[in-house]
């Protein structure tokens, strides 16, 4: 990911904020934008207690946790959500309506292993709004599919002993009629 | 999180084929670093129970994550259709209905006493035709999700024929009511006295929810409501008084064919959502003696349904209104009745028409008001709901159109048909895509700039 793509608007004047992720890569980012993750937030509102003086231009937030790839995405979801936002801040259903229409687009462009580094990136910087979207999406995602498919899906091993899950296949034999092939 | 991109793992797009290859390396399991919660919101962001239910046997992680016990009759519609048409008998829908009853009830039942003692429940909800027979199993139920703790709890029996359930204080004597935020009950047998047993004792319901009971005339407490935001009141022909003090109360829906109600609920400040029928919402606008009528100007969201064709003369300033839903069941007065809510909603933005009845022959009368020059300037969004296509929907329709200077889109819900009026495919076919053509025809008559949506 290049830092040129989330380089500043030079006509902004807004605070930026540097945010440095666990593969070294350093992302500039509008205040606003870095104020939806709230691990940032946190963070920053930590700093500027302990060190009322220091300026905000210089804080650099280390990302341990979150790789840039993720990261990147993460950014370009929050500003547009923020950009849906703003354009229909008088009214909540409209804003709804091109929010839901950006999120199918969106989707278009991300592969399901994605969504799982964006469960998890997304749920560490604690962004509410993506962690809903992605968790929606991993569910249309595994919608209608075998057992089989989500455990490869999700990675999983079964790890019931022998016996147990043919068990409970059979007590929610219910549930498995009208499941898709694989 | 892993550095090596290798260790992702490899997920397949899901339009592609998965290959289940025995002893091929299973990737690690990177969503076991997420939290419970995480789980169970994608858990809850599944649509239907099976789909619910099956992730259970994924892993013994994922065996009770799933916490939200609903269990519905939707193996039943397939049934309740054939019914409806004719196509089997009554005695063999309820033998049917019967015998998928004895599976539903054991169904339940198993789940919760499959539940460790420590599990606590977010939600027990319960759809099922079930009758006063079966008092002890409902007794249970109730009792055992009350003792995990539930938050929502939904019974929603759909008694047709029989004696209905009746929940008593009694029963619920036994346990903390401390946990329940929403109560939702259907074809139960509730008294005002229950209610106010319950209410009394659940210091943090949000949410009440009270649907075709005969027993309910009435809902007083003494007490205080602070959490108290959402009150539901529908199709209980006997409701006919109301005394509580909810000072967080936002909506309220009574759909009640009844044109009084005595209402007292205190001062109601950020009460925005209302919902009621036709000739309760007239009752409201002609008096000004009670909560809901003085607080008539805060609203944002109102829904008036079964509107019979009398006149709305005296409609408040409704200065708030972003969003305003008529149901027009005759359509006699329709294009009165529009203009004067119009007038009176200056900020509204989005405006539905739902269409009760599709009658042929009914013209919206009035037609001198089509001549006049009001013209609303904030109506973005209209929406035609159970959309035919007749003389008076397509009048109606144009009318309010042309009425809104701003306006965006137009949303038509065209008319499901139920499958009992249809008696053969090619009526179907016919009646299908009338609606359809109709809606089609109705967008050639709009300027460029609106957008039309039709459903």
């Amino acid at each position: 990911m290049s830092n040129q793509s989330e380089s500043p608007n030079p006509t902004s004047s807004s605070n930026k904020i540097t945010l440095k992720t666990s593969d070294n890569e350093v992302f500039e980012v509008e205040e606003a934008v870095a104020m939806k993750f709230c691990t940032v937030k946190q963070y920053f509102d930590d700093e500027n207690n302990n060190n009322v003086t220091s300026g905000t231009s210089t804080t650099l937030i280390p990302l341990p946790n979150v790789e840039s790839h993720p990261l990147a995405i993460l950014i370009t979801y929050c500003k547009k959500h923020l950009e849906i936002k703003a354009n229909n801040a008088d009214n909540k259903k409209e804003m709804e309506i091109d929010m839901e229409h950006y999120e199918r687009e969106f989707l278009k462009n991300v592969m399901p292993q994605e969504l799982t580094e964006l469960i998890l990136a997304a749920n560490y910087l604690n962004f509410k709004e993506a962690l809903d979207f992605f968790c929606r999406a991993v569910a249309s995602a595994i919608q209608n599919k075998s057992v089989e498919y989500v455990r490869k899906f999700f990675g999983l091993e079964s790890d019931f002993k022998p016996g147990e899950e043919e068990k409970l296949r059979e007590e929610f034999a219910w549930s498995f009629e009208g499941v898709d092939e694989d | 999180m892993g550095k090596d991109r290798t260790k992702l793992i490899k997920l397949v797009h899901p339009n592609s084929k998965i290959k289940l290859q025995k002893g091929t390396n299973l990737p690690q399991d990177r969503l076991s670093e997420l939290p419970n919660e995480i789980l169970v919101c994608i858990l809850s962001s599944l649509s239907n129970l099976e789909e619910r239910q099956r992730t259970s046997v994924l892993s013994k992680r994922w065996r009770y994550l799933f916490r939200n016990l609903v269990f519905d009759d939707s193996i039943l519609v397939p049934l309740w259709k054939k019914y409806n048409c004719g196509e089997i008998s009554k005695d063999r829908y309820t033998m049917t209905v019967s015998s998928e009853r004895s599976k539903f009830i054991s169904r339940v039942n198993r789940a919760l006493l499959k539940l460790n003692p420590h599990d606590i429940i977010d939600q027990f909800k319960v759809v099922f035709n079930l009758d006063a027979t079966y008092t002890s199993v409902i007794d249970n139920w109730i009792s055992l999700s009350l003792r995990k703790k539930v938050k929502k709890l939904s019974l929603h029996l759909k008694t047709l024929w029989g004696t209905r359930y009746a929940l008593t204080s009694q029963l619920l004597q036994s346990y903390s009511l401390e946990s329940l935020t929403d109560l939702s009950l259907a074809s139960v047998d509730v008294t005002g006295e229950v209610l106010e047993y319950v209410l009394s004792n659940c210091p943090f319901i949000e949410s009440l929810h009270v649907q075709s009971t005969w027993s309910l005339k009435n809902l007083k407490t003494s007490a205080p409501l602070p959490k108290l935001k959402h009150l539901e009141i529908l199709y209980c022909d006997y409701f006919r008084q109301i005394e509580i003090h909810a000072i967080n109360l936002v909506s309220f829906k009574y759909v009640v064919n009844m044109t009084t109600l005595k209402a007292v609920l205190g001062d109601v400040p950020n009460f925005v959502s209302l919902s009621v029928m036709g000739g309760y919402a007239r009752y409201l606008f002609d008096n000004n003696d009670c909560s809901i009528s003085r607080s008539l100007s805060q609203l944002e969201t109102l829904d008036i349904s079964y509107i019979l064709g009398n006149r709305f003369k005296r409609i408040p300033e409704l200065r708030n209104l972003r969003q305003l839903k008529l149901g027009i069941y005759h359509f006699t007065n329709g294009l009165f009745n529009c203009t004067s809510f119009l007038k009176a909603s200056p900020m509204l933005h989005t405006f539905g028409l739902k269409f009760e009845l599709a009658d042929e022959n009914m013209k919206a009368q009035g037609n001198t008001y089509t001549q006049d020059t009001y013209t609303h300037q904030c109506l973005k969004v209209v929406e035609l709901i159970n959309f035919v296509g007749c003389f008076a929907q397509m009048q109606l329709a144009l009318y309010v159109i042309n009425k809104a200077t701003s306006l965006e889109k137009i949303i038509i819900h065209t008319k499901k048909l139920s499958l009992t009026k249809v008696y053969s495919e090619s009526t179907q076919k016919y009646l299908t895509a009338r609606p359809i053509n109709n809606a089609k025809e109705l967008g050639t008559r709009l300027a460029t700039r609106v957008e039309l949506v039709i459903l």
